[in-house]
């Protein structure tokens, strides 16, 4: 083993990492754009649903007042199931990212 | 960069282990866009090496399984013929040395490989190379331990 240490009798062609790294690169930009895509479809209407759902929750806690504060969406956000709180975060994060 | 960094230790795992090129070459490729599609779910607490070459080393075990018609190798499985260093273009067979070692690191059980592989090669921790196995670091040493004196009988076996 100390005679052959670490070398090995595998080889590979030439160029192949460097095509290989583009390769991966060029891969993984086209599915970030398609994933952009999908998500930009529909996420508008999961987050109407979802706003619905704030809405109803924001309705039932203040029947009689339209006084909606940051504290009073606070504790109507916090109301609404996880996949729900997970849609209205994600939909903001991306009206952000495409605002930027 | 994480491609940079990782590429190549991550080609010569998954080629160790699978030994034809283009199998290789899948697996890598596999691998890295699993790699990056799973980003958000790395724990960072974890290491990344580990994390990295776990999806490699499973990447590989399903090559392997899909060989034999099945969905992935265990690690518990022998080592046969059809993991045996056979014919292809990109193996130096003049350099007899290394071509048995190769040898006797393929005769060797699928985890007594890896663990192997692990750690003389890539110079991985005991602790890392549990995290890929999904084992613990005394099973990992043992099994290092274990694959390198029946390497050692081998070779001189077969001088």
């Amino acid at each position: 083993m100390e005679k052959t240490g670490k070398t090995m009798p595998y080889t590979v062609p030439d160029g192949f990492f460097e095509a290989m790294e583009e390769r991966l690169m060029q891969e993984m930009t086209t599915k970030k754009k398609k994933s952009g895509l999908r998500r930009a479809v529909l996420w508008p209407s999961l987050a109407v649903a979802a706003s619905l759902a704030l809405l109803l929750v924001l309705r039932q806690q203040k029947p009689h007042t339209n006084d909606n504060s940051f504290e009073q969406v606070e504790i109507a956000f916090n109301q609404l199931s996880d996949d729900d709180q997970q849609i209205m975060l994600e939909y903001f994060d991306e009206m952000d990212y495409l605002d930027n | 960069m994480l491609l940079q960094r990782y590429q190549q230790p991550v080609y010569w795992h998954v080629r160790r282990m699978v030994v034809a090129h283009d199998d290789a070459e899948d697996a890598m490729q596999e691998t890295f866009l699993r790699v990056f599609r799973s980003f958000a779910q790395y724990d960072e607490h974890l290491s990344l090496a580990a994390w990295i070459f776990r999806i490699a080393t499973n990447e590989a075990l399903r090559i392997l399984g899909k060989r034999k018609g099945e969905a992935q190798v265990s690690l518990d499985e022998a080592s046969d013929d059809l993991f045996d260093l056979k014919a292809d273009d990109y193996v130096d067979y003049s350099n007899a040395e290394a071509v048995k070692l190769q040898k006797a690191i393929l005769a060797l059980p699928t985890k007594q490989q890896i663990a192997f592989n692990l750690r003389y090669y890539d110079e991985l921790s005991y602790e890392d190379i549990a995290l890929v196995m999904g084992s613990t670091a005394d099973n990992v040493k043992a099994n290092y331990h274990i694959a390198k004196d029946k390497i050692v009988n081998y070779l001189k076996t077969n001088d």
